[in-house]
């Protein structure tokens, strides 16, 4: 299949829960959802799914594609995300998609138009610790960074010329407290938007290969090692 | 009636399909000992990152192992709690979509509920019965009068008997997963008497009314006892009569909780049984000393001793299958809303 006809996306791996169905075919969007929240997606995802199928007048077995986003984000979150969409891969048997938070937010910015005078786009993401989830755009929407995870000096140094930045995200005003208020932050893009997902992931299949979903953490997991010394025995 | 059931809320990601004819036609079981070895113990956000990146195969191994499609299943049931958030998340977000999927009931099925149901699976065990269960997260005496009708009689007050076992076999020098390890070394013991003497153990709680446990003052006298033996490397013949000791010192607090519980159970369930039975379930249940220890109990007192084979003890998914079928027929569905719990007592009575 070349063209996929029915498409479904979610997100829940920032501050909200999200849902769309989009007709690939006709190129519109049938039916969407979006509530945000900071935790409780894995009590809303599912019952989201089938109440936005319903309003989109698709069946399940309809769908062609599942799309998720993997990531960076909150780690439950984006599990909740993966988990739903691999199990929904895998019972269906369709191919799924899987896209960045970060380059989801960037299409997003891109397509709303918006401020066109600036050399690079700075995504932030939210950690909930020291550092953010960060990539860099140039004004054409192509990546000039991988993410990563980076303390808003080492942001500083990297993008070099903060001033001809234009900020997006949805830890502006943590970044914007530990920098001061000299840069250009733009609100509205905080929550990955799944019509757009679709629509990304549309444009993704069968051209290339599509993007898998595999999760994007950016960190590793906390381990604690116990300092007690241990005794050790004999081989 | 056909399940598939889905586990994920400690370090095994399983999957299986039974039916209620207590046909097991698939028990897929991935365990995630490397990830966790080089640590000596499960991490919360490495289970859960390893759950995500099997659970999808292990559940399609498990339908192919069935020779079945989802279309031919009548529910899906996933452990929900109580465990590790990360993980059991994990387990019901896939539960969850394959049941939407296919319009098919979903049974949010409680950990504790699938070792205590375990039992009907294997045996056949009519209710009511007596149930000891041990595990790396829960040590409990209970009585399962029915499904979902569980009284909770003793409980650990510190400690779980499965976290002892592995944190004294870490304090003794042996390999992850300490359970095994110790039980192996334990075997190579010469003199187990003679070990008994020169290891002297707390009992805690022996002989004391009631049915709770208590395992953290042992986990310290390990310690010491291991700090007082010969410097340099321990010796293995050492730690043989050590491990030894440990778990006769555990199967005589089992077999001492467990005797006042089988008195009260006798007394207060006698007339509702015919075969009174005591069911030990949970991964510590594969123990063959402590095995012993209780059938030779419950042969005192006339009743059964029933442990389900070692692969139903430990976690699997074949057991959560199981929970749902029982479940589900009675009708105790779940809505697709429902929440994970990372703390689920099993007792919906009060204890008592």
């Amino acid at each position: 299949m070349s063209v996929p006809h029915k498409v479904l996306a979610f997100d829940t791996a920032l501050s909200g829960c999200s849902v769309a169905v989009y007709d690939a075919l006709a190129g519109e969007n049938c039916a969407h959802e979006t509530e945000p929240m900071v935790r409780g997606q894995a009590e809303r995802l599912v019952p989201m799914i089938q109440e936005v199928l319903d309003r989109a007048g698709t069946a399940f077995s309809e769908i062609d594609v599942i799309v998720s986003t993997v990531g960076p984000g909150a780690f439950t979150g984006l599990r909740i995300g993966l988990s739903t969409a691999q199990a929904l891969g895998l019972a269906l048997g369709k191919p799924t998609i899987g896209l960045t938070t970060l380059e989801v937010l960037a299409r997003q910015f891109f397509e709303t138009g918006g401020a066109a005078d600036y050399k690079k786009l700075v995504v932030l993401i939210e950690t909930k610790r020291k550092d953010f989830y960060c990539q860099y755009f140039d004004s054409a929407g192509q990546p000039l960074s991988e993410p990563q995870a980076l303390e808003a000096d080492e942001i500083l140094k990297e993008i070099a010329e903060p001033e001809s930045c234009l900020f997006i995200g949805d830890a502006l005003v943590r970044f914007q407290s530990l920098c001061g208020g000299d840069f250009r932050f733009l609100e509205g893009c905080e929550l990955p938007d799944p019509r757009i997902m679709a629509r990304m992931a549309c444009e993704d299949f069968g051209t290339q290969e599509r993007k898998k979903l595999e999760p994007l953490y950016l960190r590793d997991a906390d381990v604690s090692v116990s300092k007690k010394i241990l005794r050790v025995l004999e081989s | 009636m056909i399940v598939l059931g889905i586990e994920t809320s400690c370090d095994e990601t399983a999957a299986s399909v039974i039916d209620s004819e207590r046909h097991i036609l698939s028990n897929i079981v991935l365990s995630q000992l490397e990830e966790h070895k080089a640590f000596g113990g499960v991490v919360p956000e490495i289970a859960a990152r390893a759950h995500l990146d099997h659970l999808d195969h292990v559940i399609e191994a498990a339908m192919q192992d069935s020779g079945l499609t989802f279309k031919d299943l009548d529910g899906i049931a996933a452990t929900c709690g109580p465990g590790l958030i990360g993980g059991v998340m994990v387990g019901m977000m896939a539960g969850k979509a394959i049941a939407a999927a296919h319009d098919l009931p979903f049974v949010a099925v409680n950990h504790l509920e699938a070792h205590a149901l375990t039992p009907r699976l294997s045996d056949n065990v009519p209710f009511p019965y007596l149930l000891l269960l041990i595990s790396g997260g829960h040590t409990q005496i209970l009585v399962a009068e029915d499904v979902g009708e569980y009284r909770l009689w003793g409980t650990t007050i510190d400690d779980a008997l499965g976290e002892c076992f592995d944190k004294s076999a870490k304090l003794m020098g042996l390999p992850y997963p300490g359970g095994p390890h110790l039980e192996k070394a334990a075997k190579t013991c010469l003199d187990p008497q003679a070990a008994q003497d020169r290891f002297s153990l707390p009992r805690p709680l022996y002989r004391k009314p009631d049915c709770d446990f208590s395992f953290s003052g042992l986990k310290t006298a390990v310690r010491r006892q291991v700090e007082q033996l010969p410097e340099g490397l321990l010796q293995k013949s050492d730690i043989a009569a050590l491990a030894c000791a440990f778990e006769n010192t555990v199967t005589d607090i089992l077999t001492d909780r467990c005797k006042n519980a089988i008195d009260r159970f006798l007394k207060e369930y006698g007339k509702k049984t015919n075969s009174p039975a005591l069911v030990v379930s949970g991964g510590v249940a594969a123990n063959q000393a402590i095995r012993a220890g209780l059938k030779n109990l419950t042969k005192q007192h006339n009743m059964s001793f029933i442990a389900p084979p070692i692969e139903l003890c430990s976690d699997n998914g074949a057991m959560v299958a199981w929970a749902g079928i029982e479940l589900l027929q009675k009708n105790m569905t779940d809505t697709l809303d429902v929440a994970a719990k990372p703390r689920w007592p099993l007792d919906r009575i009060s204890k008592n």
